[in-house]
């Protein structure tokens, strides 16, 4: 067998090994993983996403929003994100099930989300209304909610309209003075709505087999 | 060997071999257009880096939004740049090193043609809003379909060509440059049908990994196996030397091809424990192929180091070598904890991108395109300013400072966040200082990227044309090698 040639088969043999080892065994190891009920809970875990959330994820990936934020709660021995706040357990492969695709990031410019709808919580005596309020109000402009953002603001997932429009949908409650032209309302748009829920649907908070809730 | 003579304006003889007459139309046009999407791809990395400084930098407009505009930037390096340099400077190592004309060159006219028509289709599908979210295939499903069939017209006449060689001994450049080639059809293709196989029915986690796993391998055995390939090639040719140690050499290719094609999850990520655990055995092992090649060029070049100092070539060598040096240092370390709970997930990712990237890939195909287009069209590539090397000074600084930049921001970053309550937009203010360092280098990269495209592209125009074009202080010669004056 010429030199050429055997490298050649030596190629092929280290490329067939390569893709058994990374891509068809994962395929068959945790890729078929299932939902299953969980014996603390007695709840299935982990459920679809449905509607506006779904929608949401398709947002969030077109958007490109995993260039800036991980969705990937780091074990303790490696980081701090746990008493961060950022979840209260390491992420494992059970938790993106019905992600598809999963967005684990790779840089955090902006913080990790996995655990985002447990942080997102209502103040004393706000409504869930004000809730989504004030997370569009940080998607339209990040000012509004905090003194010195790093995030920008989508004010394309937003219309401008008049007050009188037929429009259908609920306005943005802008604090005094914030509106952007008198007679106008600020009306969020479908996608803005379900990137909000698909934040919101964002939680990391059952106890796994893999991954117990660690102890205090 | 018939040689074609070509009489430039100041009456000295530039000696024009058939080979060279034969792929000068091809590897102009491919150089031309890798390296003006390489300009692009900086460009748009400039705008990603000056978002983080200011993020309200045209936030008005969905098609530019951060993560758009890198993931587009992404596309424009890997497939624009990379897979289109790489097709031309392996069509003419192997046929300088085979010693044979260039085979069916209108395979590769079509397959360019489709290819950057399909990179375009991805760039604007990815900032219409259409990116698969899959690291490294970000792509639309109709831009991969036209890429993956382009590349195949691309690839064919390079194994055409070194299936028709004369010279029949086969070299270690070659070996490498079509280990490039042919990986990179199959994990392309690979990875496209196992992605849409999977689709419904398995884990979205596993996409994420047949994404890292492509990225990993595109990094490693295409892009670094191609970097591998230049320098053991013009080494030895520029020094007039043979290369060190061939053993070595194989050595290296067979390391690279082993540890590059393992890899892609990083420590910490949601991955079982089995899976993590490889990416960073590979990680720790890429210094195995690494350590080879610097050996190799260092012990090729012992002796000659005002060569290195003075040779335009050389120059790029010697930075892609140190670079290369330092990325497999860096790869090592960030295997170890303490260093991977600094550095991980901070804007110490961007500086290891960008000294693998810049640093390794972009210096080694700025060296071998001036090199082949200097063969091509007798002309040295003119400098930006009057003095050579003044252009290599711009590039290294913008490198240094934007590595420099990122690295410091990262380590800031995660000395900060290793205090745990610590709030996170603290952390990103104390790196906002050297992110406009960094930010300030990358300004200088693209510059130099900018002023390189401009002077390929005319180069490339020249040669592909064959119109007559004075560039610098000397006449690039024309009609495609006919004796001109």
């Amino acid at each position: 067998m010429s030199r050429g040639i055997s490298i050649f088969v030596g190629l092929i043999v280290a490329f067939l090994f390569s893709l058994w080892g990374m891509v068809v065994k994962p395929l068959n190891t945790f890729g078929s993983q299932d939902a299953s009920v969980l014996a603390e809970t007695g709840l299935l875990y982990p459920t679809r996403r449905v509607g506006a959330a779904q929608q949401g994820a398709d947002v969030y990936r077109s958007l490109g929003c995993a260039a800036c934020h991980t969705q990937q709660v780091q074990p303790n021995s490696l980081s701090p994100d746990i008493q961060r706040g950022w979840g209260t357990r390491r992420s494992v492969a059970r938790d993106y099930l019905f992600d598809k695709p999963a967005m684990l990031g790779s840089v955090r410019v902006g913080p990790d989300l996995s655990d985002y709808g447990n942080r997102a919580v209502l103040a004393e005596g706000e409504t869930r209304e004000d809730l989504l309020n004030r997370e569009l109000l940080r998607l339209y402009n990040p000012r509004l909610v905090s003194e010195k953002p790093l995030k920008p603001g989508y004010p394309f997932l937003f219309d401008v309209l008049a007050l009188d429009s037929q429009v259908h949908r609920v306005g943005l409650v802008l604090p005094d003075g914030e509106s952007p032209i008198p007679g106008k309302r600020v009306v969020p748009t479908d996608e803005a709505i379900a990137l909000v829920e698909y934040f919101l649907s964002l939680k990391v908070e059952n106890s796994l087999y893999e991954a117990p809730i660690p102890l205090e | 060997m018939s040689e074609n003579l070509v009489e430039s304006e100041t009456s000295d003889l530039i000696v024009v071999d058939p080979i060279n007459v034969s792929s000068r139309f091809t590897v102009g046009a491919l150089f031309g257009k890798a390296t003006g999407w390489l300009a692009l791809a900086f460009l748009a990395e400039f705008g990603v880096a000056w978002k983080l400084l200011f993020p309200g930098f045209l936030a008005g407009s969905p098609w530019l939004t951060h993560g758009r505009l890198d993931t587009a930037a992404d596309v424009m390096f890997w497939y624009g740049f990379l897979i289109q340099a790489l097709i031309g400077t392996s069509l003419w190592i192997n046929a300088r090193i085979g010693k044979v004309d260039l085979q069916l060159p209108f395979l590769v006219g079509i397959g360019l043609t489709f290819w950057n028509l399909g990179v375009i289709a991805a760039v604007v599908g990815i900032l219409a809003g259409g990116s698969t979210g899959i690291p490294g295939l970000e792509m639309p499903g109709y831009a991969s379909f036209v890429l993956l069939i382009s590349y195949l017209l691309m690839a064919i006449p390079v194994l055409a060509t070194f299936h028709r060689r004369g010279e029949k001994a086969v070299y270690v450049s070659q070996c490498f440059i079509l280990a490039s080639v042919v990986w990179f059809a199959w994990i392309f293709s690979a990875a496209l049908y196992f992605i849409s196989a999977g689709e419904g029915s398995t884990n979205g986690l596993t996409n994420a990994g047949i994404g890292l796993w492509y990225q990993h391998n595109l990094k490693w055995v295409v892009g670094a196996g191609s970097g591998f390939a230049i320098l053991s090639y013009l080494t030895p040719k520029i020094l007039q030397t043979s290369l060190n140690s061939r053993s070595v050499a194989f050595f290296g290719l067979w390391t690279l091809i082993l540890t590059g094609s393992w890899g892609g999850a990083s420590m910490g990520s949601p991955f079982p424990a089995w899976y993590s655990s490889i990416g960073v055995i590979a990680d720790v092992w890429i210094l195995a192929p690494v350590g080879a090649l610097v050996w190799m060029v260092a012990a090729t070049g012992a002796g000659s180091k005002q060569e290195f100092k003075t040779e335009t070539t050389l120059r790029w060598i010697a930075l892609a070598v140190c670079s290369l040096a330092l990325v497999g240092i860096a790869g090592f370390l960030s295997s170890l904890k303490v260093v991977e709970t600094l550095t991980g997930l901070t804007f110490a990712e961007y500086a290891g991108e960008s000294l693998f990237e810049k640093g390794f890939l972009v210096t080694t195909f700025i060296g071998a395109i001036g090199f082949i287009l200097a063969q091509l069209s007798g002309s040295q590539l003119p400098s930006i300013c009057c003095r050579v090397g003044r252009d290599h000074r711009l590039f290294l600084a913008g490198l240094v400072m934007t590595v420099v930049g990122f690295l410091g921001a990262g380590l800031l970053q995660g000395l900060v966040l290793s205090i745990g309550k610590a709030p996170f937009s603290t952390a990103v203010q104390y790196a906002r200082p050297l992110l406009f360092v960094a930010t300030f280098g990358m300004g200088l990269v693209v510059l130099h990227a900018v002023s390189f495209a401009l002077r390929v592209g005319r180069i490339a125009m020249t040669l592909t044309w064959g119109s007559c074009c004075k560039i610098g202080d000397e006449t690039v010669i024309s009609d495609r090698g006919n004796v001109t004056s």
